[in-house]
């Protein structure tokens, strides 16, 4: 730090200790921002829950013509139904924040943005997360009704689906901040979609989008239990198969390790991003 | 005492707001020979250049000054507006900008300087700009009170009461950038850098954005620091005037003396009722003549811009008029000849 005299403006506030949260107000603010914005784009929203609907009904009648002929592992239909509805959830509501950094690195929007007092990266985390919640809520709010229909009824253990709501917002919460160091790939790789492809194909397949793990060969779960996708999607979706609440503890203990993990990989990223900026011009 | 002044409620601690000395960035760029047999062996061979963009600059500014930083395109402006605000490493050089080395202090000086890139947005664009007025708040810490009185004053000053409740997106550039300014000016900074600001405006909006940076700076005693390539921003806005070209100062004047010796020149376009109208007078030069439309090229300090005017208002009635300044990059060689000269 060079020596400075700074005045103290009455505008400004004195400085916020350490461990305040007055440092996470302009996080809460853009988290407030993102998920009002996405709150007056209604028609994409319903877009999404048209493609869920369509979805579930094609697997549905895929899943009752397998469990015809007993192909299902002894789960019956309609929780395969209301699995697939939440591993769907919390997979669409997800933003497309690698994108958004892309165009900022390639418009050069990034710099620009540098001179605030706020860091780019948990800004556009933040507001992403305000998206993912407001897409999460009109999704859920929808998305039940209609799984309900397709389905024919609630899950064997319908009390799973509660236990379901907060795994699903801690998962997304986690998957954002993975798609923040993807996206943060973008300044290094110049394009961030082959990393998403990556990470997207390796969730579906080992976070069980469509079919739960438990019908995977051993070997694959075996791996896949290493990976996040796990729990931030197998780890929701079987909430519907009657997982118990010890389970979906084990669950959120996870998740919650993961976020810890994915957190400290996006801030290295970031800042090997900020040094590749500040040197060469981005 | 200055509005920043009174904000501040202390009187300003160091007179320079930037001191630069041999400030210099060059890049280096990797090219490869085109086609997928130059792909492949750029991946094992690649050519690198080394591009100097800005080369041993000195730069002081008192604290309330007004400076246009201007160039052609590809001078080096934004490059030093960057490493002054701290978003770039220089390659060699010291800067001190409001007491602080930008580029080891850059979230300290974020607080105390205003930054409007012209071409980008920090405006939400689906929401009004008071959400982003408000989410700038809570970045800069402002005491919510203060703030709020602080908005008003600003939405007052630049006139913007009505559009800062619309969506941001329904906008037209010219109004989007009295918002971006304002959102620039809220947390009060002590120096403001303006890159382009005026760029992609009309004429009606461009004095206007002019007028406003130039009263607000008055108000607040914030220096300014313009970058331009538009000689309007300058003669209008700043007191002061840096030009820099090929990445080297190239000279640094108070822009009265730039005026009048290398802007006396002045493009009048005029459309007419009639379809030929005939001035004579001296110093102009017409250089394009169309029925209804006349061009000319006039030396101010022969004739002013009003006589012609005048002289053209009495020869016929005008449909619309346009002034305009030379462009940037005819000064420039003007300044290259001038240099040339004296050597």
């Amino acid at each position: 730090m060079s020596t400075v005299t700074t005045p103290t403006l009455a505008l400004h506030r004195s400085p916020p200790s350490a461990f305040s949260l007055r440092r996470c107000a302009p996080y809460a603010h853009l988290f407030v921002l993102g998920y009002r914005q996405t709150m007056r784009q209604k028609l994409t929203t319903l877009g999404r829950v048209i493609f869920l609907a369509v979805l579930l009904l094609v697997f549905s009648s895929l899943w009752r013509a397998l469990g015809e002929q007993g192909s299902l592992g002894g789960v019956n239909e309609r929780d395969f139904i209301w699995y697939l509805a939440l591993t769907e959830w919390t997979a669409l509501a997800l933003p497309h924040l690698h994108l958004l950094m892309e165009k900022d690195f390639r418009s050069g929007d990034f710099a620009c943005q540098l001179p605030r007092p706020v860091s780019y990266v948990w800004g556009r985390v933040a507001e992403q997360i305000g998206v993912m919640m407001a897409r999460m809520a009109m999704l859920f709010a929808l998305g039940v009704p209609i799984t309900l229909l397709i389905a024919g009824g609630w899950p064997s253990q319908p009390e799973g689906l509660l236990m379901a709501i907060p795994l699903g917002l801690a998962a997304g919460v986690v998957s954002v901040i993975s798609i923040a160091w993807v996206g943060l790939s973008a300044a290094i790789l110049q394009d961030a979609d082959a990393m998403y492809w990556l990470w997207q194909k390796f969730s579906f397949l080992l976070g069980g989008l469509l079919v739960p793990l438990t019908l995977y060969p051993e070997w694959v779960m075996d791996i896949a239990k290493y990976t996040p996708f796990y729990s931030l999607l197998y780890g929701v979706g079987r909430q519907a198969l009657g997982a118990s609440d010890a389970l979906a503890w084990a669950t959120l203990g996870q998740i919650l390790l993961w976020g810890g993990i994915m957190i400290v990989v996006t801030e290295l990223v970031y800042r090997r991003v900020l040094r590749i900026a500040t040197v060469s011009g981005g | 005492m200055s509005a920043r002044d009174e904000i501040s409620g202390q009187s300003k601690s160091q007179s320079l707001a930037v001191d630069v000395k041999g400030l210099s960035k060059h890049f280096v760029v990797r090219s490869r020979k085109p086609g997928l047999f130059g792909a492949i062996t750029g991946l094992f061979n690649a050519t690198t250049n080394h591009v100097d963009a800005v080369k041993s600059v000195d730069l002081r500014i008192e604290r309330g000054e007004r400076i246009a930083f201007v160039g052609p395109n590809g001078a080096g402006k934004s490059t030093t507006i960057k490493m002054l605000t701290g978003i770039l490493h220089p390659s060699s050089g010291e800067a001190r900008v409001l007491g602080y080395v930008p580029w080891k202090d850059r979230k300290e000086l974020g607080r105390r300087i205003g930054t409007v890139f012209g071409q980008r947005s920090q405006l939400w664009p689906h929401l009004p700009a008071t959400d982003t007025f408000d989410l700038l708040a809570k970045v800069y810490d402002l005491a919510p009170k203060a703030y709020r009185a602080r908005c008003d004053q600003l939405v007052e000053r630049f006139q913007i009461g009505e559009l800062v409740k619309r969506p941001v997106r329904g906008l037209s550039l010219g109004e989007r950038m009295r918002c971006e300014i304002v959102a620039s000016l809220l947390h009060a900074p002590e120096m403001l850098f303006l890159d382009e600001p005026t760029i992609g405006l009309d004429v009606t909006a461009k004095a206007v954005i002019r007028d406003m940076v130039k009263q607000s700076s008055i108000e607040d005693g914030a220096t300014v620091l313009l970058t331009s390539h538009d000689t309007g921003d300058m003669e209008r806005v700043c007191d002061r005037c840096v030009v820099i070209a090929d990445g080297s100062l190239l000279l640094d004047k108070p822009v009265s003396e730039l005026r009048s010796a290398f802007i006396q020149r002045k493009l009048i376009t005029l459309m007419t009722k009639d379809a030929q109208i005939e001035l004579d007078l001296p110093g102009i030069t017409i250089i394009e003549r169309e029925p209804y439309k006349l061009k000319l090229e006039v030396e101010t300090d022969q004739t002013p811009v009003e006589a012609v005017i005048d002289a053209a208002m009495r020869a016929s009635r005008l449909r619309d008029l346009t002034v305009e300044d030379p462009p940037m990059e005819e000064i420039v060689s003007l300044i290259y000849a001038m240099k040339a000269g004296e050597e």
